[in-house]
């Protein structure tokens, strides 16, 4: 799955209304039941609420499987080979245990992806910042956020260079898969730094750090109800470890 | 406003002063124009007047400098920006938000104005800058001069009694570039009390904005007076249109109803096109008109929707890119983008050897283009040390290494001063009369009439004209590009 | 006019973060391109998976480069946040598992340099790399994948411990010589060790040498468990005393028996198994009332409930090692309880 910071592809109109962070403590709550869940058949029930959670959140078919596919692939061979490649065991015992292992790691995958189709990237920095984290912190998230898509075409130009010189590699072997990287990360990491002069005096330019704090046009609002999710998601998560 | 005496700049780690005795007044509501060959020092001053040198940036420096009333040596870098706005040559590389509200709010927010204040500056910052349609765009959808736009925007909103524009135009097409100018001129005819020093390679533009001109060289003021122009001599200097009729040698590249997009977007419409033996075809028009996708169509980096690619008259539209990097190169407009290895040597051989060539076969050719492009002193140097043109003959040569036939450029030219413009305009005349076709994208008229025997001219993924260089003037005229006429900008 | 003496009025600088911020990027968007890089090696080596580890100093390679660029301990952990961050945004395989995992790397990095200084050495920053990126394979491990064999996963960290230390720390220490002679980054001037006496920095390095030694010291005589010692479980529930159970510990108590395994698809013939009765094991622990069953977990979360009278009277019913894991042989149970790889034994109420 490939999506942009700051994309978000869901639009249900109740998840949007929680404030980034509420949203953020309840997927490190659904990841930690996940871990914690033992019994397939929860964690189907599990994998079945994720589902629902992006049915609600109205993600298109189209685009959570374009997203997930791939995930998806794996799931299933994570799922035959402990089914086919196991020996010694019941075939039942085989399916429950490939079933739970693929299911712990999509109710994962699934319950990330659920977050970020209904979080942009931008409004976590600023939800962080506006509940306290310190805004020169907030704004490094903000700038790496920001530069991804530019590193993208940036990365992807340098793919092309390479290919233009052909250079690829047909039969890859260990020497040539190391030169592969290195003709790519070096290439990309100079243009990464030939930006960081021209940003910082952007933004000192424009007075960022003169003052431990500063104003937001933009608020992140955090409701009642944000608090009670919250309260809810952390309950559920320490449970875990008694109920499961 | 600005009042410079002895100034003496020396960055860490160079023996060389990038900035002598440099001494200078600009008065309040003065608009000046500050010009100079690539790496005379213009940044280092406007960096100076902004108070990043030495505050924030490493140097040495002497001399005095007093801007907006201030000392610099007792007033930090947060002080001096309450003052002044200075706009950076790459949009791109000075935003830290991913939304035009954010970006134009970021500076008034860092001086805890309340929201209402800050909604009204942004409201007035970007009515300045002409960006108030823009307002909720998200910045990767921005065009460059939209976000040029945006950038002034920012430093507006601090509201600035001093705004410097490093070469604000440098990346434009030509159709921005005007818009660019013409909103400066506006900015100055809006707020007369602005104080304006702008940093740019082709000083005429802005006449309609300042009257007058500093000149740095070397490190040294050199003209203080009226606009002048002494980099476009440079241009005249050159061989001038080539114009060779078309027929005179064989084909090397033949495009032939080429259709390419990206999803539902149709980038190349129906192209066609030819590039001789020996001939300089330059490639014209707006950023987004196709003019990249061709080149890399060409190239088989991009796999068309229809049309054939003939190369010496063998179709190569099914041929893999490794195969056609025998017989076409590709240059990208940054140099840095194609420099992989850690030795220039290395660098110009590393396209054969992937090819499977021997030593024997490449090492003749590979020295012979060093010594040609002057970089046998440099073998064993890490090919990032080099200067900029050096690089870009790096680029040349481990491009020629291949032999090809064809040479493709993408953008060259694209914030190049006129003296660097034309040495490369010399190499690529010195490539072509070794029987290479070329062919260059390229936004600056003035450059492209001058280097190129042919002009096309492209508008959203059509080619429109196709007309020798010393007549592409008359046909830009008839179909209304008068931005993209020779002299006109 | 001339220049002074640079105060900081932030630990890290607007420059620092920025710098910090592009390499997190960078790092994150080629982490999709590492990963295919990795995929390559498999297929170069000819493996299915694993040999991928051999690519994973490119990960950690960001951390240790923006530590020491930066030259301030903090940066690497600040990087590793933002690089999880953007992969997770990005739409990573992991989901939010790869922002621990970042964490994590990033943290070792700057708890490896710490004694380093400003300006790391060539061989702390490879130490770092290597540590770094050895993480990975743990952390994984961690969250999903408890039951794989201590083996396997040595031979894995050990790949992932060199790829850190060679594509983590050599490489980061060449790229960062050419971009600092190139000006392209240009490092802070300050000569290294400014401002503080010379002894300072073998002083603390001596100290956090002798802590880590001491640490290691105690680390493998009291806690660590080497593979070869054999595998081990946990006894725990509604015991007096939950502890580690190790074969090695119930020498005595070993029997040997015979069983016959009837699945439903799968049968093995009567066969001789030498382990340890469950019911020795739990006596160890002094179960508590009111526990009625016995719960074997195996590390995929497999598990089989047993009536605990049922075992006190089944001294048939053994756990044996069987290679790097054990193995339940129920003997007189059917073929679903015979659980393989138990990594916990759990007492409890009921069902």
């Amino acid at each position: 799955m490939t999506t942009f910071p700051g994309d978000s592809s869901g639009s249900l109109a109740a998840p949007a209304t929680l404030n980034p962070i509420t949203k953020l403590i309840l997927l490190v709550s659904a990841c930690v039941v996940a871990l914690r869940i033992e019994d397939p058949l929860h964690a189907l029930a599990f994998f079945g609420f994720v589902i629902f959670g992006h049915v609600l959140a109205q993600v298109k078919p189209a685009i959570l499987w374009r997203r997930t596919r791939g995930i998806l692939i794996f799931s299933l061979i994570l799922f035959a080979s402990q089914v086919l490649l196991v020996k010694g065991v019941a075939w039942e015992v085989r399916v429950a245990n490939g079933a739970l292992m693929s299911l712990r790691f999509l109710n994962i995958v699934l319950s990330s992806h659920l977050f970020v189709s209904l979080t942009g990237a931008e409004d976590l920095a600023y939800a962080l910042m506006q509940a306290g984290l310190p805004y020169r912190y907030g704004f490094a998230l903000l700038t790496t956020m920001r530069f991804v898509p530019y590193f993208r075409m940036e990365a992807n130009t340098v793919l092309k260079a390479q290919m233009a010189r052909g250079m690829g590699v047909d039969r890859p072997t260990p020497k040539g898969i190391w030169l592969m990287a290195r003709h790519t990360i070096i290439p990309v990491t100079v243009t990464a730094l030939s930006k960081v002069d021209s940003l910082a005096v952007s933004m000192e330019g424009r007075c960022f750090g003169l003052y431990p704090d500063r104003t937001y046009r933009r608020r992140i609002l955090f409701h009642w109800w944000d608090g009670a999710v919250i309260g809810v998601g952390i309950v559920v998560a320490i449970a875990s470890f008694y109920l499961l | 406003m600005i009042d410079i005496s002895g100034l003496n700049v020396r960055y860490y780690g160079s023996s060389e002063l990038t900035l002598r005795d440099v001494a200078l007044q600009v008065g309040p509501g003065e608009s000046v124009l500050v010009t100079g060959p690539s790496g005379c020092g213009k940044s280092t001053l406007a960096l100076c007047v902004a108070g990043f040198i030495p505050h924030a940036i490493g140097a040495e420096v002497t001399g005095s400098i007093r801007v907006c009333g201030l000392e610099q040596r007792e007033s930090s870098v947060y002080r001096i920006a309450q003052h002044v706005g200075l706009v950076q040559q790459d949009p791109e590389g000075q935003f830290c938000t991913m939304r035009v509200e954010d970006e134009v709010a970021f500076g008034p927010e860092n001086l805890l104005c309340p929201p209402s204040v800050v909604t009204s500056r942004v409201n007035r910052a970007l009515s300045m800058a002409g960006a108030s349609h823009l307002r909720d765009r998200k910045l990767t959808e921005l065009s460059g001069g939209e976000k040029q736009k945006v950038a002034f925007a920012a430093a507006l909103a601090m509201q600035p009694e001093l705004l410097i524009l490093d070469e604000p135009t440098a990346h434009l097409d030509p159709g921005a570039t005007r818009e660019i100018i013409e909103l400066v001129a506006r900015m100055r005819q809006t707020d007369a009390d602005l104080t304006l020093l702008i940093l740019e390679h082709k000083p005429w533009r802005f006449r309609d904005a300042a009257h007058r001109m500093i000149r740095i060289s070397q490190g040294a003021l050199s003209y203080d007076g009226p606009i002048a122009d002494f980099e476009t001599e440079m241009l005249h200097r050159l061989p001038g249109k080539r114009g060779r009729q078309p027929g005179s040698a064989g084909r090397v590249l033949e495009v032939k109803g080429l259709w390419q997009g990206y999803g539902d977007r149709t980038v190349l419409r129906d192209v066609d096109l030819e590039v001789r033996r020996g001939e300089i075809v330059g490639l014209m028009g707006d950023n987004g008109s196709g003019k990249t996708t061709l080149l890399h169509a060409v190239m088989g980096l991009l796999k068309p929707s229809a049309g054939r690619i003939l190369h010496e008259g063998v179709d190569i539209t099914g041929m893999p890119v490794s195969d056609r990097a025998r017989r076409i190169g590709l240059i990208f407009q940054n140099p840095n983008h194609q420099l992989f290895t850690d030795r220039v040597w290395e660098e110009v051989v590393i396209g054969p050897r992937s090819r499977g060539e021997t030593e024997d076969e490449y090492r003749p050719r590979a020295k012979a283009l060093i010594d040609r492009f002057e970089l046998s002193d440099y073998c064993r140097t890490h090919p990032f040390l080099l200067s900029f043109g050096q690089k870009r003959r790096l680029n040349l040569a481990s491009v020629m290494v291949s032999n090809p036939s064809v040479l493709l450029l993408d953008e060259p030219f694209a914030g190049q001063d006129i003296a660097r413009a034309c040495d490369l305009i010399h190499m690529l005349d010195e490539v072509a009369a070794g029987g290479v076709g070329i062919l260059i994208v390229g936004h600056d008229p003035d450059l492209m009439i001058r280097c190129c025997d042919r002009i096309l001219f492209m508008r959203e993924g059509e080619i429109l004209i196709d007309a020798a260089a010393q007549n592409v003037a008359a046909e830009l005229e008839r179909m209304g590009e008068d931005d993209y006429i020779p002299g006109r900008l | 006019m001339s220049a002074g003496p640079k105060r900081r009025a932030y630990y890290f600088s607007t420059r620092d973060l920025v710098l910090i911020a592009v390499v997190s990027a960078a790092g994150g968007v080629l982490s999709t391109y590492v990963g295919y890089l990795g995929s390559l090696m498999n297929k170069a080596v000819g493996v299915p998976f694993g040999a991928g580890q051999w690519m994973a100093g490119l990960h950690v390679f960001w951390f240790v480069f923006a530590r020491a660029a930066v030259g301030r301990t903090g940066a690497a952990t600040l990087a590793g946040v933002l690089k999880g961050l953007v992969e997770m945004f990005a739409g990573s395989t992991h989901g939010l598992p790869i922002v621990l995992v970042s964490l994590v790397e990033g943290l070792l990095v700057d708890a490896v340099l710490l004694p380093a200084g400003k300006r790391p050495s060539l061989g702390s920053m490879c130490l770092a790399g290597g540590v770094s990126s050895a993480s990975n394979v743990l952390v994984f491990q961690a969250l999903y994948f408890s039951g794989v064999s201590v083996g396997y996963v040595g031979l894995m960290t050990a790949f992932a411990f060199v790829s850190g230390a060679i594509l983590g720390g050599y490489f980061a220490r060449g790229v960062l010589d050419v971009v600092s002679s190139a000006r392209v980054l240009n490092l802070d001037e300050e000569p290294e060790g400014a401002g503080r006496a010379p002894s300072f920095r073998v002083i603390s390095t001596l100290v956090l040498a002798v802590l880590l030694a001491g640490g290691a010291v105690f680390y493998y005589t009291q806690v660590f468990e080497p593979f070869w010692t054999g595998p081990t479980c946990r006894v725990e529930g509604m015991v007096e005393r939950s502890y580690e159970y190790r074969p090695i510990d119930f020498e005595d108590d070993s029997v040997t028996v015979t069983a016959e395994l009837q699945g439903a698809v799968t049968y093995v013939p009567p066969t001789d198994y030498t382990g340890v009765p469950v019911a020795s094991i739990l006596e160890r622990a002094h179960v508590q009332e009111p526990a009625e069953k016995v719960r074997i977990v195996a590390s995929d979360g497999y598990y089989a409930i047993f009536d605990l009278d049922d075992l006190a009277d089944r001294p048939e019913v053994i756990l044996v090692q069987d290679k790097d894991t054990l193995r339940l042989v129920a003997a007189g149970y059917e073929g679903a309880y015979w659980v393989r790889m138990v990594s916990r034994i759990v007492v409890c109420a009921d069902d």
